[in-house]
């Protein structure tokens, strides 16, 4: 039987060490979260610059619809990614300069939090392509037959 | 007295109580899962670049205009490309996949010599993605000014 990490009813103190590095991990995770935010605001920039020359070229709306829909889910799930980095970067950096574990275990929790949405849109892409790979080999086993 | 009043600090100072070695456990099981998703990817990549290089490589000079510039690489060099991004990908999730395997450990055995080595493994993955996070920002905004 595997032993359960999670299950010890003793706890050990944080040393200056760990305290030092999850200084840096929260540092880190803060200028990770900050260029999220700037990438998305980018990417809207681009869209929008790009809808405004397929519209002079006379395009009508319809034809970007995938696009925005595609911008839109991807602006979505960025926002959350990153919104939960910030979090817990804050929190992790204010459990540590002011010695508050309450603070602390937010900012732990919000970066598990993180790694979990990461992990589950990782599990979603996979679903995807195992899909994709699918489609092709049953059109391609149709086209054959057909 | 001493002896109280150090238990007193001990107290007061962060520790790794029910709550944080849940959350870190979490993480831990998380970033394992990812990291083990990014290898397989690395995997199928080297794969498909080894096996399928040459292919890719015809198609697009096949396609000629903009493509054009491809038909100076030979399949060397593309197995180079292939390596490279295999290489620094593989190194990026190692580090996430120690920080799950020494957090896992770390709280197996209440050992902060485990904890600091996979935080300290955190801290460098976050560093990593920040950086290529920096120049994939700094490259959208070099297509867009363009």
């Amino acid at each position: 039987m595997e032993n359960n990490p999670d299950s010890s009813i003793f706890n050990f103190n944080i040393d200056e060490e760990s305290k030092s590095n999850l200084s840096s991990i929260a540092q880190w995770a803060n200028i990770n979260a900050i260029v999220g935010f700037a990438g998305i605001g980018v990417s809207i920039l681009g869209f929008v610059i790009g809808m405004v020359k397929i519209n002079s070229n006379g395009a009508g709306s319809s034809s970007f619809a995938p696009g925005f829909f595609g911008i839109f889910v991807g602006l979505i799930l960025s926002l959350a990614l990153n919104i939960t980095l910030i979090y817990a970067a804050i929190n992790i950096k204010k459990g540590i300069s002011l010695s508050n574990q309450p603070y602390f275990v937010t900012g732990l929790t919000k970066l598990a939090t993180y790694f979990k949405i990461f992990g589950i849109l990782m599990i979603i892409a996979l679903v995807i392509i195992v899909l994709a790979l699918l489609a092709m080999l049953m059109f391609g086993w149709f086209g054959r037959v057909f | 007295m001493e002896n109280m009043e150090q238990d007193h600090l001990a107290e007061m100072d962060l520790q790794i109580d029910a709550d944080v070695r849940q959350q870190l456990h979490q993480a831990g099981k998380w970033t394992k899962f990812i990291s083990i998703v990014m290898f397989a990817a690395c995997g199928l990549l080297l794969l498909a670049g080894i096996l399928g290089g040459a292919a890719f490589f015809a198609a697009f000079r096949s396609l000629g205009g903009g493509y054009s510039f491809l038909s100076g690489f030979g399949g060397a060099t593309l197995i180079l490309l292939v390596l490279i991004v295999v290489g620094v990908l593989g190194l990026l999730y190692y580090f996430l996949f120690n920080f799950s395997k020494k957090i896992k450990t770390a709280l197996l055995s209440e050992n902060t010599v485990d904890l600091n080595a996979g935080l300290k493994s955190l801290k460098i993955f976050f560093i990593i993605t920040t950086v290529f996070a920096i120049i994939s920002l700094l490259n959208s905004i070099y297509k867009l000014v363009l």
